[in-house]
C-alpha cells in the first residue's frame, strides 16, 4: 500500500512515496540520501543514524509513514556554500576516517550531542556514540573530532 | 520492507478515534509508540498501525512532587527533564542513562516500553518499585497502579496507555537502580530497583524489584520483608540480599546461566539498596 | 649493523590527510550498494538447518511461479566444479572442497539455494516457498568429537582435493622439529605447560558483504564488489563458472571494512551466475545474521604451549601443539594454523629446541577465515600467557623475561624458513627491532613498576597490570606480488594505478604519499586509483599486513622509473645530465640552480619534442617478511563479586619501521586493540547443540562500542626497515594479538586467577574466583 508523506530533508521540503511498511532508512536512500548506511536493519550499529526534528535516530527504527510532516537531516546537508561543518572537517584533519562506513552516523551524534551539551566530557563524548558501532578506529580519534568541534564552536560563540 | 503485510496507518489526534480505530482494526492492528519493537517484528501479521503519535501524549509535569508523564514522552525527554532530576535524587535519569543508546532513547517511548512487558526493561522495575500510577483510556479515564499491566489476566486490548504518575514520595524516602550488563549498549543480564522509606524507628517501607532474570520483573516479598522494622545496617540489607536470592527464581539464556544471575541477585540487591541507603544518609543527614 | 639512519622526507611521515576522507565525511555514493543500477535483480539465499544432512529432494516449483522470480539456483542446476571460497594465491594453499551448490549441507547457514527475483521482498518469500527434504547425518560439533575413532566424515566426496586426510577430517598436518626438544626441556630449570582455548568470533565489518553484478556493452560480466582480493575474485569466479578469465571484470569502490572476511569470494560466484545467466543485473547484500552465521569466522583453536627456561630466564625450549577448527570447509585452513607458530616462535628464539605440531579439523560448524592475527591471535594468548607463568615460577618480573628473549637487530630464527605458507617459509634476518624501547616506553607509561603486583583494592574492584610482546610480518614472502602503474600527466600530476586493495586502511593515501615523496610533489598531485582488474595493474590484495611493505615497495619503484624519465626529458630542457639533477617541489633543478616545472617536462613530452607518456609499471615481490614489533600493557579492574572486568588503561607502543602516515597508523593499532579487547571480554559466537548460533546480531554479539573502552593508548616507535618503502613495515594485524594475553596476565596480577578460555566473560571470571572447576 502507496501513500505520499511530506519530508524536509535537509531543509528542502519534499512529497515522497512510500510504501507503508517501508523504514525510513530506505526511503531516505531511495531518494538519494546514501549516507545513510545499512549496516544492521535492526537499531543496533547507529550506521543510518540521521536527525529526525533535531534529534538523533536511527532510520531503519522508524517508519516512514511516520516521519510524515517531519525534519530529517542527513551529512548530505552539512556542507554549506562549499564550506563543510566544522566536524566533517576535524574528521579530515584528525584522521579520523578509516573505511568511512559509520562516519555518517557518528556525524549525525555527535551534532545532536553538541546541540545539547556544548561543552562535554570525554566521557560523555563516548556515552552520546555508544549506539555506533566503529570497527575500524577504536573510537580514539572519532572522540577527539568531536571534542575539538566543541571547541571550535565554543570559541566562535565567545568572539 | 519490514512490515510487508502492512495496508492501513493512521494517525489519530484524538484518543476517542484511536480507541475506535484500534477496535475496528481487527486481528492484524497494533498499536503503535516508536514502532521499534513493530518493525523488529518484521511480522507479516500486522496489517494496520494506529500510530499514537498524533495525541499530543508527550510532556512531563511537575505536580507538586509527583511527575506526570505522558505515555508518547521519549526516554530522552524524560532524561533530560528537570522533574526527573529532582525527584529523588534523579534516580530515573541513572536508570534511563543505562538503556539502550541515545539513538534509542531519542525514539523509545516511555509508554511503549511499559506496556512492551519486555523481560529486560529497566524502566519497569524501577517504576513498579517507585510505586507509579498510570491511565488508561478505553473511551474514559481509568486509573489505577502500573503494576496492573504485569497482573497475570492484564488485557489491555483496546485500550490506550495515556500517562504514568510517579507519586510524590514521603519525607525520608529513597531509591536506586542498579543493572549489569555484559557492555555499555546491552539489555540488562539481570537488574534491581529498589525504594525504602525510613523514619525514626527505622525502615517502615521497602519495595525490591528484580528484572531480566531473564523474566519480568518481579517484586521480591521475602528482601522487603527482612528490610521492614530494621535500621537499614549493612546486615539488614545482607539478609535482604540473602533472602533475593533464594527467593528469586532465575534462569538459563545466552547472556548467562542461571546460577551466575541467582550470584548476581544477591550483588545487585545489596548494591542497590547500598546506594539508596547512602541517599538516605544524604536526605537525613 | 644495517643503516638505521631516518632520511628527512617531506610528504611521508606526516599525516597528511586521507586521500578519500572528504567523499566520506560528506557521505559521497562511494561503496558498492550507494549506485543503483536500473533493472537489477535481487539476491536472496536458502540456507540449511541442519549441521549435516544430504539433500534428498529440492522442489522449486512453488517459488518458480511467484511473479518477480527470475531465477531460483540449486545444486540441481549450478556448476559443480570443487574450488576454494579462500581468496589466496594461485594455487590457493586450501582445499578445494566446496561447490557452489552441494547436495550435501555440511553446517547451519550452508548454502542450499539461491532467488534472484525483482525486489528483494519476493526473493525472500520465493525462498520460503522452496520445499526441501533433507536426510540428516550425524553432526560433528567439537574438535573432539571430529577427532574421535569412528567420527562422521565431513567431505567423504571423492571430487576434493587437497584435504589432509578427510577420513580423519583432518584438514591440515604441518610438523616441525628443530633441535631435541626433549632434551631442551630436561636443561630446562623451570618448566611451564598450559592448553588454552579461544572461540568462535566473527569480523563484523560495519558494510556487510555486498556485490553488484551487470552485464557491459561487450557483454562482458562486471562485478563490483566489497573484496579485499579482486584479482583473486576474477580468478575464482572464472573458475568456478567455467568463464574466460578475460570476459570477468572485478571493480573494488570504496569498502566498509574488511579484517579478512572480505578475502573470500562469497558472493561474487552467484551474482555472477545471474547476471549471466538472466543477462541482467543482479545485487547480493549478505544480512547482518548471514553475516554471522553463513560468512567466516576466527578460527576456534586448542594451543598447548610448554616453555623451559635456565635460571636465567633464557628459554631453552619452546614446544607449540595447535589443533584449530576450521569448521566445515577447508578455508584458510593450513596458512592460520601454520602461522599460529610462523608469528610467535622467531619471537622467542634464543630457545635452541623448538617443536610445533599443528593440525586442522573439520566440523559441521560455522567456518573459519582469515581474520586479522591470522592464527598469531590465537598462539599469543597461549605463548604470552606462558610466559607470564614462567616469570612467576621464574621469581624475575615478566617485563625483564621478554627482555632477556626477544629477537633483535641482527639475529634470525630458523622457523622463518621451516613454516611457510603451503610451501617452506623464506629464511630471514631481522634488520630493524625497536621492540626494547617499545617495552620500556610502554612499561612507563602504564606505571608498571608502582602498579605490578601491587593489587589495588577500590572496594569490591582489585586492579593490576599485564602485558605482553608480539610480532607479525610484512606480506607473505615470495609469495605476495603487487604493481602499480604511474602516469604523468601535462600539469605535472601523476595517475597512480594500483591493483591494492584500500578496505579502509588507508593504503590509497600511503601509497599516494610514497609515490609523491619519491617524485617531488605534493600528495594532491598524485591521483590514487585502486582497484580494477581492466585497468589497475595486478595486487594479491589486502591481507597478510603487506600491503604497506610489498604495493608500498612496487610503488617506490614504479616512482623512481618514473622520476628517472622525468629526468630524462628535464636534462634536454636543462641541458645537463641526468645524473646531476635534481627533483624536488614540483621542480627538477640543476648544480647550477637552474630549473623547471614539472608542467614544463610534461608539456614538453606530451607535445613539443621528442613526444613520449612519461610512465611505468613496476612490480615486487618480498623476499623477506620484516616483522613489526608490539609491546602490549594494560591495567585492568575486577569485580571479585560479579567477574567483570574492566579496562582502566591500554598502552600499544609499536615498531612498524617508518609509520609512512601516522595518524592513519595510529587507527590501525587503536582499531586492532579495540578489536582485540572485543575478542577478550565480549565477542563469542554461541553455538546450540545443533550446530546454529544462538547470537547472529549485534544486540547479542556485543562488539565494544565507544563506552566500552578506554582511550587507547598507540605509540609509534619508528625504526628504519632497509627493506621497507621509506624504511617502513606493516602495523594492521600486529595490535589485534595482543589484548588476550594482556588482560589475562593483568587479571591474574589483579586477582590470581589464570583464564584459559576466552572471552573473559564476568561467569569465567568469577567462576575461576571461586575456583569452580570448568572447561568451557
Amino acid at each position: 500500500m502507496k501513500q505520499t508523506i511530506a519530508l524536509t530533508i535537509n531543509g528542502t521540503r519534499r512529497s515522497i512515496e512510500t510504501e507503508l511498511g517501508e523504514t525510513l532508512l530506505e526511503v531516505l536512500r531511495r531518494n538519494g540520501m546514501k549516507s545513510v548506511k545499512l549496516g544492521c536493519d535492526t537499531g543496533d550499529c547507529g550506521a543510518c543514524a540521521v536527525l529526525l526534528d533535531g534529534s538523533a535516530v536511527n532510520a531503519c527504527m522508524v517508519l516512514a509513514v511516520a516521519a510524515d510532516g517531519k525534519d530529517v537531516d542527513t551529512v548530505e546537508g552539512l556542507e554549506h556554500d562549499g564550506r563543510l561543518h566544522p566536524m566533517q572537517q576535524a574528521m579530515i584533519d584528525v584522521g579520523a576516517v578509516q573505511c568511512g562506513f559509520c562516519t555518517p552516523g557518528i556525524l549525525m551524534s555527535g551534532i545532536d550531542l553538541l546541540s545539547r551539551n556544548p561543552d562535554p566530557t570525554e566521557d560523555e563524548v563516548r556515552e552520546a556514540l555508544a549506539g555506533n558501532l566503529c570497527r575500524c578506529t577504536g573510537y580514539v580519534k572519532q572522540v577527539d573530532v568531536i571534542l575539538a568541534t566543541a571547541r571550535l564552536q565554543a570559541g566562535e560563540t565567545d568572539a | 520492507m519490514q512490515l510487508t503485510h502492512l495496508h492501513s496507518y493512521a494517525r489519530p489526534t484524538d484518543l476517542e478515534s484511536a480507541v475506535e480505530l484500534i477496535r475496528e482494526g481487527g486481528r492484524g492492528t497494533r498499536v503503535m509508540a516508536a514502532g521499534t519493537d513493530l518493525i523488529l517484528s518484521g511480522s507479516d501479521e500486522i496489517t494496520g498501525l494506529v500510530d499514537l503519535g498524533g495525541l499530543a501524549l508527550s510532556y512531563i509535569e511537575d505536580r507538586g512532587g509527583a511527575v506526570a508523564i505522558g505515555a508518547m514522552t521519549t526516554l530522552t525527554e524524560l532524561l533530560e527533564h528537570p522533574a526527573a532530576a529532582a525527584y529523588l535524587d534523579g534516580v530515573v535519569p541513572e536508570m534511563l542513562r543505562r538503556v539502550g543508546s541515545p539513538l534509542l532513547r531519542n525514539v523509545a517511548t516511555v509508554g511503549g516500553n511499559l506496556v512492551r512487558r519486555q523481560p529486560w526493561s529497566d524502566v519497569i522495575p524501577l517504576f513498579r518499585a517507585l510505586g507509579a500510577s498510570m491511565t488508561l483510556f478505553d473511551g474514559e479515564d481509568r486509573s489505577g497502579p502500573i503494576d496492573d499491566l504485569y497482573a497475570e489476566a492484564a488485557h489491555l486490548t483496546g485500550t490506550i496507555l495515556t500517562e504514568v504518575v510517579l507519586p510524590r514520595q514521603p519525607a525520608g524516602t529513597a531509591a536506586a537502580f542498579w543493572k549489569f550488563t555484559r557492555s555499555a549498549v546491552d539489555i540488562a543480564t539481570l537488574n534491581c530497583a529498589a525504594l525504602i522509606q525510613a523514619q525514626e524507628s527505622g525502615c517502615v517501607r521497602a519495595r525490591v524489584f528484580v528484572g531480566a532474570t531473564p523474566r519480568l520483573a518481579a517484586a521480591v516479598p521475602s528482601a522487603e520483608a527482612a528490610l521492614v522494622g530494621t535500621d537499614l545496617s549493612a546486615s539488614a540489607i545482607a539478609a535482604a540480599a540473602r533472602a533475593a536470592a533464594d527467593e528469586v527464581s532465575t534462569g538459563d539464556d545466552l547472556r548467562a546461566t542461571a546460577a551466575y544471575r541467582t550470584r548476581l541477585v544477591s550483588v545487585g540487591v545489596t548494591r542497590c539498596l547500598e546506594k539508596a541507603q547512602e541517599r538516605l544518609e544524604g536526605v537525613t543527614s | 649493523m644495517p643503516d638505521q639512519t631516518v632520511p628527512h622526507f617531506k610528504v611521508v611521515g606526516h599525516s597528511e590527510p586521507k586521500v578519500d576522507a572528504y567523499a566520506l565525511v560528506t557521505g559521497k555514493p562511494v561503496f558498492v550498494e550507494d549506485v543503483d543500477v536500473d533493472g537489477s535483480l535481487h539476491i536472496a539465499f536458502l540456507t540449511s538447518p541442519h549441521a549435516h544432512a544430504q539433500i534428498i529432494e529440492i522442489d522449486t516449483s512453488r517459488a518458480e511461479v511467484l511473479p518477480g522470480v527470475a531465477l531460483i539456483l540449486t545444486h540441481e542446476n549450478t556448476p559443480t566444479r570443487r574450488y576454494t571460497t579462500a581468496g589466496q594465491g594461485y594455487p590457493e594453499p586450501s582445499p578445494y572442497d566446496a561447490r557452489m551448490f552441494d547436495n550435501t549441507v555440511r553446517f547451519v547457514g550452508d548454502r542450499v539455494a539461491a532467488v534472484a527475483a525483482e525486489t528483494l521482498e519476493i526473493a525472500h518469500a520465493a525462498v520460503r516457498l522452496i520445499d526441501v527434504q533433507y536426510e540428516t547425518l550425524p553432526a560433528v560439533l567439537s574438535i573432539d568429537a571430529a577427532l574421535a575413532v569412528d567420527a562422521p566424515v565431513i567431505h567423504d566426496e571423492d571430487d576434493a582435493t587437497g584435504i589432509h586426510e578427510a577420513a580423519r577430517n583432518t584438514v591440515s598436518v604441518v610438523k616441525v622439529d628443530v633441535g631435541d626438544i626433549e632434551a631442551g626441556f630436561a636443561r630446562s630449570a623451570a618448566v611451564v605447560e598450559i592448553v588454552c582455548e579461544t572461540q568462535y568470533a566473527q569480523h563484523a565489518p560495519i558494510e556487510p558483504h555486498v556485490v553488484q553484478g551487470y552485464l557491459d556493452n561487450d557483454g562482458r560480466l562486471v562485478l563490483v564488489s566489497s573484496t579485499q582480493v579482486p584479482f583473486h575474485a576474477r580468478r575464482i569466479v572464472s573458475r568456478v563458472l567455467d568463464l574466460p578469465l578475460y570476459k570477468v571484470r572485478v571493480i573494488k569502490p570504496r569498502i566498509g571494512g574488511g579484517f579478512g572476511v572480505k578475502q573470500e569470494i562469497l558472493l561474487e560466484d552467484v551474482v555472477g551466475l545471474v547476471t549471466m545467466r538472466t543477462g541482467r543485473p543482479s545485487l547480493a547484500v549478505l544480512s547482518r545474521p548471514e553475516e554471522f552465521f553463513a560468512s567466516r569466522t576466527r578460527h576456534p583453536m586448542r594451543v598447548r604451549v610448554k616453555l623451559g627456561a635456565g635460571n636465567d630466564g633464557v628459554l631453552r625450549a619452546v614446544d607449540m601443539e595447535v589443533i584449530s577448527n576450521t569448521g566445515a570447509y577447508g578455508s584458510h585452513a593450513l596458512t592460520v594454523m601454520s602461522n599460529v607458530g610462523s608469528k610467535t616462535l622467531p619471537l622467542y628464539n634464543k630457545a635452541s629446541d623448538v617443536r610445533f605440531d599443528g593440525k586442522t579439523v573439520y566440523t559441521n560448524m560455522p567456518v573459519g577465515g582469515a581474520y586479522r592475527g591470522y592464527g598469531a591471535t590465537q598462539g599469543y594468548f597461549a605463548l604470552e600467557t606462558a610466559m607470564d607463568e614462567l616469570a612467576e615460577d621464574l621469581a624475575m618480573d615478566p617485563v625483564e623475561l621478554r627482555r632477556r628473549n626477544h629477537i633483535r637487530v641482527g639475529e634470525t630464527s630458523p622457523i622463518f624458513e621451516a613454516i611457510g605458507e603451503g610451501k617452506a617459509g623464506v629464511e630471514q634476518m631481522v634488520k630493524s627491532c625497536e621492540l626494547e624501547q617499545c617495552i620500556d616506553i610502554g612499561a612507563e607509561r602504564i606505571g608498571w613498576d608502582a602498579k605490578h603486583g601491587a593489587r589495588r583494592r577500590d572496594g569490591s574492584w582489585v586492579h593490576g597490570v599485564g602485558m605482553s610482546v608480539h610480532m607479525q610480518g610484512s606480506g607473505i614472502a615470495d609469495v605476495d606480488m603487487a604493481a602499480a602503474t604511474i602516469k604523468m600527466n601535462d600539469d605535472g600530476s601523476f595517475n597512480l594505478l594500483i591493483g591494492a586493495t584500500d578496505l579502509g586502511t588507508g593504503s590509497d593515501t600511503i601509497l599516494g604519499q610514497i609515490a609523491a615523496e619519491v617524485l617531488g610533489v605534493p600528495l594532491a598531485k598524485i591521483i590514487v586509483y585502486s582497484s580494477d582488474t581492466d585497468v589497475t595493474p595486478f595486487d594479491t590484495g589486502a591481507y597478510a599486513s603487506s600491503t604497506t611493505y610489498v604495493s608500498g615497495n612496487a610503488v617506490r619503484i614504479v616512482a623512481e622509473q618514473v622520476r628517472d624519465q622525468i629526468l630524462e626529458v628535464a636534462s634536454f630542457m636543462l641541458d645537463e645530465e641526468a645524473a646531476r639533477l635534481r627533483i624536488g617541489s614540483e621542480r627538477v633543478a640543476s648544480p647550477m640552480g637552474e630549473s623547471v616545472t614539472l608542467e614544463d617536462v610534461g608539456l614538453r613530452a606530451l607535445y613539443a619534442t621528442d613526444q613520449v607518456q612519461i610512465g611505468a609499471t613496476a612490480s615486487y615481490v618480498g623476499a623477506e617478511s620484516p616483522p613489526p614489533f608490539l609491546a602490549s600493557f594494560a591495567e585492568v579492574a575486577v569485580d571479585t563479586e560479579t567477574g567483570q572486568v574492566k579496562i582502566i588503561d591500554y598502552v600499544a607502543a609499536a615498531d612498524c619501521g617508518v609509520p609512512i602516515n601516522p595518524a592513519a597508523a595510529e587507527g590501525q593499532l587503536e582499531g586492532a586493540v579495540a578489536n582485540g579487547i572485543g575478542y577478550a571480554l565480549t565477542e563469542e559466537m554461541l553455538i546450540s547443540d545443533h550446530g546454529r548460533v544462538r547470537n547472529p546480531t549485534f544486540f547479542d554479539y556485543k562488539i565494544p562500542a565507544a563506552p566500552d573502552l578506554p582511550r587507547i593508548r598507540a605509540i609509534l616507535i619508528d625504526s628504519y626497515e632497509p627493506t621497507g618503502p621509506m624504511g617502513a613495515k606493516s602495523i594492521a594485524e600486529i595490535g589485534i594479538n595482543a589484548p588476550i594475553p594482556t588482560i589475562a596476565n593483568a587479571i591474574y596480577d589483579a586477582v590470581g586467577v589464570r583464564l584459559r578460555t576466552t572471552p573473559f566473560t564476568p561467569e569465567r571470571v568469577l567462576d575461576a574466583l571461586e575456583g569452580i572447576q570448568q572447561n568451557g
